[in-house]
């Protein structure tokens, strides 16, 4: 049952993806023939036009253009930048160094995240109306209403510049393109801290509101007062009956919220001179190199899919129903 | 999602151990009436009002957005201050606040407090135009895809689904990276890529809706499907929908900001909020303090506001909904 | 030997606007191995009073005076500590609710082990093993399997045995048991409340019953204690309050229940107003606004609880003496319709939902056969009922008839209406000129955001057949006629109880004067004084415009009371059809029987020895059938040929069908026995 549930959501993932690889063909080639006037410049003659297209199989029939597109993609060809300084390097060649160093820095800070937030919510669920309660919702709902990039500029200025306990930027690659966020984090954890609070706050304004709600909204079923009639204790109704109940919900949480936290990703690489996909694609969109922030949307987004795949496959194995029934 | 509030949950509690909690409830009102108690005749709106009220950090919120909005709009006709003519302020560049700049100059040295109000224009009016967008694309699509349900509705969902596992930022600047930046074209990138989570939202509600026992009750009458969702489905959203509204402006303009921060806001001559932001920012280091806490504060504000207004206004709705 | 005893009790709920003082002032004694049954209308405070003894009260609930006397310790008074270790314990409770009472994420066996680990140490396989032995004790199928399974791999009948096991998995000396069979069928509840009878009578256990309804009350209760408004109103031995009660509300609770031996068209008495709001401080008698027997001492004084002997007491200041008089006249005059001319005529009816399923494309290709094959007829005037358990395809015929769900085949015929050729708009109207819907849920089924008078005018804009002025007419007639003042039609749905809510209903599907009226579940959700009112008001638009009824309902005596004609359902499929005495008093097929067998009678006398030839087992999927007879699987006669041939609609005797191959003798049942 699981693995039929299971497949069916790797299916639904794989639709995404094809819906995805069909937006990034689509929005370019909406501009149709103005994208050869937009790369050769307003000065080419219509016969460089012509040319252009034809070499890049513009002037093929729609139907076409979207076959050889796939077919591309299935070779892992996103296709050529247009970016003066990468001039027809291969998408795939500009981008890939940067796929893992955005990838590290969601990770850790959606674990922090999660854990933080759990643990709050858990606390203000049970003290309920409590002064612990009332200020963490506050604080909680300012972190939330806090936009990315002011929350950086902040932790900036007060952890920077005033107090200078952390530098403001990451060091950037080396000449030759390395640069390793696990080892760069090893040698120098402080330049990692102003980032990964940065993300991590981002994400735990929304999912501790999320936990509170649910442990709250567990506390009042009825299994819980079944648990309480047979004479558990309050740890035990807490961790043995509702803890579970309520953090289901939050592990599909986790995966919907990938998508805001691969934007605020983008925010924060930009403010601290991250080198990752974020700060990629501003300067790619900064000089309107197609290809390559197309294939970067693209990579972000199996991102998230495969993170609400893994999302899914967690709540499958927690969840008797689903692991049973493949239905909630 | 909607989550208790305390209030709710507390309500829920008591509910959740009386059977026919629904009949008590109707006692009450029974019983408010029976004494001449006007709460229950209070028509909808005078009581959402009440409930509103009530809560004086949410019109603070509200008093706080008027007063920005009358800022930026009426603002110039007393404050005048040149944004336009960079030759002009060419000659007071990054001055601190002194006598003729109240807040100091900027990097063109433009007057902060009259380009508060020049950015603010901009930031509001396409904040405000890609909200509407995004409200009546989503709400339509929504409530449209709900109703109809069967195989057209999972197909417009599956697109939904497509468009939310996108990274907003991320299609924000695609669309961005191909179409440019004017002013009319960002509206419509912000308006088009926003409504996709409130079209998953307002679906619900119409599937919701479509089979309560009123909706079918209309059909059991001859009635159609456009009469259900005029007269029936829509009214019956207005709560959600003004919620989202707040969110959506909040959001829009958020975005915008975002942009203008990334250094993809609207271009010269116009400016917004975020782009000053962003040259406050660069300036920040060599001690230009009033370029950056100004518009970050007002900004700041301004966004919380609307997401308590939002929030209360959630919270009414459902203690409305609790209410009777 | 009193084993639990309730002094004073008074508990409240803080609320923001006021306290509510749900239970004011309530004693109750409770011997071992007794059986006592709370009883009233919903609100009056009996949750609340089995959860004030567990102390289990929601965290703006609280005891704020009385003691709880257990073992020779105020329970009130126990520090929390101490109270765990008497929850579950020595006091156990079932709730309501088993489908959502149930850990959704932990195996059953866990659950049921988990309070002998608690409250006796036991190891872990020592409580397993305990898991089991009570698990056999209420008569689990297959107890083993049952231990690694989860929740939702059971129906709601074997949930609450599992919840039963659970609560005795220590042995405990009373059992609170919160309308234990409320959510499930009458043949489930039948063998439910078998079940905790055997086990009290084994385990010598107290037992406080909490339900509303007098069947449960009369059948399985040595003493019933009748709660109004957070007061005992009444206290006795079962027999007394059921033939010689006191008090004028339980007289008429009782008066206002139908009765599955009724005559057919029998006037009920219905309790006018509504409880009082327990927010509010209240003068006198609480139920001085509904009392007939009301004087001003009533209005000015509270009546103190007296003791008329023999542990018979009551609260009242002019005492009755015995139940109310049955007003016969009514039925007369009913008895006289004589409906022959078809109005409805449905034939091989079928519906079938296709099963979405968790493979790859959801697609089963499996089918729900909600409706299978029925074939029937509601003659001009009559009410026809139609019963059955839940799911067995009651609603989807109602909605079938209303055209709210596409037929997969057969055919539905009304008298005199040819919609062919009109197009799909044109032939909905048409279609509801003739026939309306009355739904089930008064909370949902009208729109909050419209005024009742936009409501009830709505289908009249529909059709468009009448001028602004005479709809306006029309809606004060239909307001006027269901027992609204004319003021209603400016108010909204909230600002109603249920049961004038129901009123709106009826009103509105009034107001096309259609010929048929399908009535879904129309006052189920209503307590026993509301219900009669509907039903009464039912029967008197019925005599005044010559209205046919379809009355859809699980509930045997509201059927039992309104229904010239019945139809007995079964998983899809329409197994009985004939004249409502005959089949109540000489059911021909095995399933009427058995449901009869299992609905609990409200009077003391006949129910107790009424009981056997009981259906057992559980209703099977309507996704996968039985071959042949589908009720085979619980028939007590069921043979080969039932297994292998479908049994056909034949005519018994004059207008009374039957699908069965080896129908019962009209002579063997109880009823002409007597
Ligand atoms: N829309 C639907 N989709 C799938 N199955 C359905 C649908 N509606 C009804 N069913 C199934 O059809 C069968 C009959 O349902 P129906 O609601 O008509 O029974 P009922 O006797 O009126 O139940 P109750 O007494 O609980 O109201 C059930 O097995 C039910 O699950
Ligand atoms: S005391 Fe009076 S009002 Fe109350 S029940 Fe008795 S007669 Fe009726
Ligand atoms: S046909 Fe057979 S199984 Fe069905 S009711 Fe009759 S005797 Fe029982
Ligand atoms: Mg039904």
């Amino acid at each position: 049952m699981m693995i039929g549930y299971f497949f069916r959501r790797i299916l639904q993932g794989i639709l995404v993806l094809i819906g995805v690889s069909f937006m990034t063909f689509l929005l370019p080639s909406l501009m149709g023939g103005n994208i050869a006037r937009f790369v050769l410049g307003p000065h080419a003659t219509p016969q460089a036009l012509k040319e252009f297209l034809h070499s890049h199989g513009l002037d093929l029939p729609f139907y076409l253009q979207y076959y050889h597109y796939m077919l591309n993609l299935f070779h892992g060809n996103l296709g050529f930048s247009t970016n003066p300084g990468t001039l027809d390097v291969s998408v795939w060649t500009v981008i890939y160094p940067y796929l893992p160093r955005t990838l590290w820095l969601v990770i850790i800070s959606l674990l922090f995240s999660t854990v933080i937030s759990v643990v709050i919510g858990l606390f203000q669920g049970i003290k309920r109306n409590s002064f612990f309660d009332h200020s963490m919702t506050f604080l909680i709902f300012l972190l939330y209403s806090f936009p990315a990039f002011l929350f950086s500029l902040v932790t900036i200025i007060v952890f920077s510049l005033t107090l200078h306990w952390f530098p403001p930027s990451i060091d950037q690659p080396t000449a030759n393109g390395f640069f390793s966020p696990l080892v760069q984090m090893w040698n120098y954890p402080g330049q990692f801290v102003l980032p990964l609070a940065t993300l991590t706050v981002l994400g735990i304004g929304g999912l501790t509101r999320f936990m509170r709600g649910s442990i709250l909204e567990t506390m009042v079923q009825d299994y819980v007062r079944t648990a309480r009639a047979k004479g558990c204790s309050p740890n035990r109704v807490l961790f043995r009956h509702a803890f579970r109940n309520a953090v289901l919900p939050v592990i599909t949480i986790l995966g919907l919220s990938l998508p805001a936290l691969f934007g605020g990703a983008l925010i924060t690489e930009r403010i601290f001179n991250y080198p990752g996909m974020g700060q990629l694609t501003v300067a790619s969109t900064n000089v309107r190199d197609v290809p390559v922030v197309m294939g970067l949307t693209l990579m972000v987004t199996v991102a998230t899919v495969l993170g609400n795949l893994f999302a899914d496959l967690g709540i499958a194995i927690a969840d008797p129903r689903i692991r049973l029934t493949g239905k909630r | 999602m909607t989550f208790p509030t305390d209030w709710e949950a507390e309500k829920m509690a008591v509910l959740d151990n009386q059977p026919g909690h629904e009949a008590a409830l109707d006692a009450l009102h029974q019983a408010a009436n029976a004494a001449g108690d006007v709460h229950g005749t209070e028509r909808m709106w005078q009581q959402m009002l009440r409930l509103f009220v009530s809560n004086k950090l949410a019109v603070a919120s509200l008093v706080y957005v008027i007063a920005v909005v009358l800022f930026c709009f009426v603002g110039p006709f007393f404050y005048h201050s040149n944004q336009t003519d960079a030759s002009a302020s060419i000659f007071h560049v990054n001055l601190p606040p002194q006598k003729g700049f109240p807040l100091g100059t900027d990097y063109m040295g433009f007057d902060i407090l009259g380009r508060l109000m020049f950015a603010g224009q901009s930031s509001l009016e396409l904040g405000f135009l890609a909200a509407i967008i995004s409200l009546v694309v989503g709400v339509g699509y929504g409530v449209f895809s709900g109703y109809v349900g069967g195989w057209i509705d999972s197909l417009l969902m599956r697109f939904v689904d497509v468009m939310l596992s996108i990274p907003g930022l991320f299609l924000l600047l695609a669309t961005i990276s191909l179409f440019g930046r004017s002013k009319v074209l960002l509206i419509l990138v912000l308006g088009l890529t926003g409504w996709f989570g409130d079209a998953r939202l307002l679906r619900g509600e119409a599937i919701a809706l479509r089979d309560r026992e009123f909706a079918q009750a209309v059909r059991a009458m001859g009635g159609g499907s456009g009469r259900i969702i005029w007269r029936h489905i829509l009214p019956n959203t207005v709560s959600t929908m003004m919620t989202v509204s707040t969110f959506a402006l909040a959001g829009s303009i958020l975005a915008l900001t975002s942009l203008g921060f990334l250094g993809l806001g609207i271009p010269l001559p116009e400016t917004d909020w975020g782009t000053m932001i962003q040259f406050g920012s660069d300036n920040f280091q060599i001690g230009c303090w009033w370029q950056v806490y100004p518009v970050c504060g007002l900004f700041l504000v301004l966004i919380i506001s609307f997401n308590y207004i939002g929030d209360a206004m959630r919270d009414m709705f459902e203690v409305r909904l609790r209410e009777r | 030997m009193t084993i639990l005893s309730i002094k004073n009790l008074r508990t409240s709920f803080a609320m923001r606007a006021a306290d509510v003082v749900a239970v004011d002032g309530v004693s109750i004694d409770i011997a071992a191995g007794e059986c006592v049954g709370i009883v009233g209308e919903s609100g009056c405070g009996k949750t609340t009073t089995g959860l004030s003894i567990m102390r289990l009260l929601p965290k703006n609930g609280q005891v704020s005076g009385g003691q709880i006397f257990f073992d020779g310790k105020d329970l009130a008074t126990l520090s929390e500590k101490e109270m765990r270790s008497v929850r579950g314990n020595s006091i156990a409770l079932i709730p309501q609710d088993p489908m959502t009472s149930l850990n959704p994420v932990m195996r059953i066996g866990d659950q049921i082990a988990e309070g002998y680990i608690i409250h006796r140490g036991a190891s872990k396989e020592e409580a397993r093993q305990r898991a089991l032995e009570v698990l056999r004790m209420v008569e689990m199928p297959m107890p083993e399997e049952r231990l690694n399974q989860f929740p939702h791999e059971l129906s709601g009948g074997l949930r609450q045995r599992v919840m039963i096991a659970m609560a005795l998995v220590c042995e405990p000396k009373v059992l609170i048991a919160d309308e234990p069979t409320t959510a499930l069928d009458v043949t489930i509840q039948a063998q439910i409340l078998d079940i905790l009878d055997g086990l009290r009578e084994k385990l010598n256990m107290a037992v406080i019953l909490i339900t509303h309804d007098m069947g449960v009350i009369a059948s399985r209760t040595d003493r019933v204690v009748v709660m109004y408004a957070g007061k005992v109103v009444e206290e006795a031995d079962t027999k007394t309050v059921f033939t010689r009660m006191n008090h004028p509300y339980t007289q008429a609770l009782l008066a206002s229940v139908p009765k599955i031996d009724n005559i057919t068209g029998g006037r009920l008495l219905s309790i006018p107003g509504l409880p009082p709001d327990l927010s509010k401080t209240i003068v006198g008698c609480r139920f001085a606004p509904r009392c007939t027997y009301a004087t001003d001492q009533c209005r000015t004084s509270e009546p103190a609880i007296q003791d008329a002997g023999q542990g018979h007491a009551f609260a009242c200041f002019n005492p009755t003496n015995g139940p109310a008089a049955v007003d016969v006249q009514i039925n007369t005059a009913r008895k006289a319709i004589d409906a022959t001319k078809p109005l409805l005529t449905v034939s091989n009816l079928v519906k079938e939902f296709p099963i979405r399923g968790a493979n790859i494309f959801r697609r089963t290709g499996l089918k729900v056969s909600a409706v299978a094959d029925v074939t029937f007829e509601v003659r001009e005037g009559e009410t026809f009922g139609l019963v059955g358990e839940s799911g067995c395809g009651k609603t989807t015929i109602g909605r079938l008839i209303t055209g709210l769900e596409e037929i997969t085949s057969g055919d539905i015929s009304f008298a005199g209406t040819n919609v062919d050729g009109l197009s799909k708009g044109a032939r909905r109207r048409a279609l509801a000129r003739n026939r309306q819907m009355m739904f089930q849920d008064p909370y949902a089924s009208l729109d909050p955001r419209k005024r009742v008078g936009d409501i009830i005018r709505e289908p009249l804009e529909i059709q468009k057949t009448l001028s602004r002025k005479d709809m306006d007419e029309r809606v004060d007639q239909l307001l006027h006629e269901v027992g609204l003042p004319l003021a209603a039609a400016e108010r909204y749905p909230h600002e109603f109880s249920g049961g004038q809510r129901q009123r709106v209903g009826l009103a509105r599907s009034l107001a096309l004067e259609p010929k048929l009226v399908i009535a879904d579940e129309p006052v189920s959700a209503l307590d026993v004084s509301i219900q009669a009112q509907i039903l009464n008001l039912m029967q008197d638009l019925q005599e005044a415009r010559g209205l046919s009824y379809i009355l859809i309902s699980h509930d045997l005596a509201v059927v039992r009371y309104i229904a010239h004609r019945i139809g007995v359902m079964y998983l899809g499929k329409l197994v009985e059809v004939g004249p409502a005495e005959e089949v109540f008093s000489a059911p021909r097929h095995h399933y009427t029987q058995g449901l009869l067998n299992a609905v609990p009678s409200a009077d003391v006398e006949g129910s107790r020895e009424r009981r056997g030839g009981q259906i057992q087992g559980e209703l099977p999927s309507a996704a996968n059938p039985p071959s042949g007879c589908r009720f085979r699987t619980r028939c007590p006669a069921a043979t080969d040929i039932c297994a292998n041939e479908e049994p056909k609609m034949q005519e018994i005797s004059n207008g009374h069908t039957v699908a069965c191959h080896f129908p019962l003798e009209a002579a063997v049942t109880i009823r002409s026995a007597q």
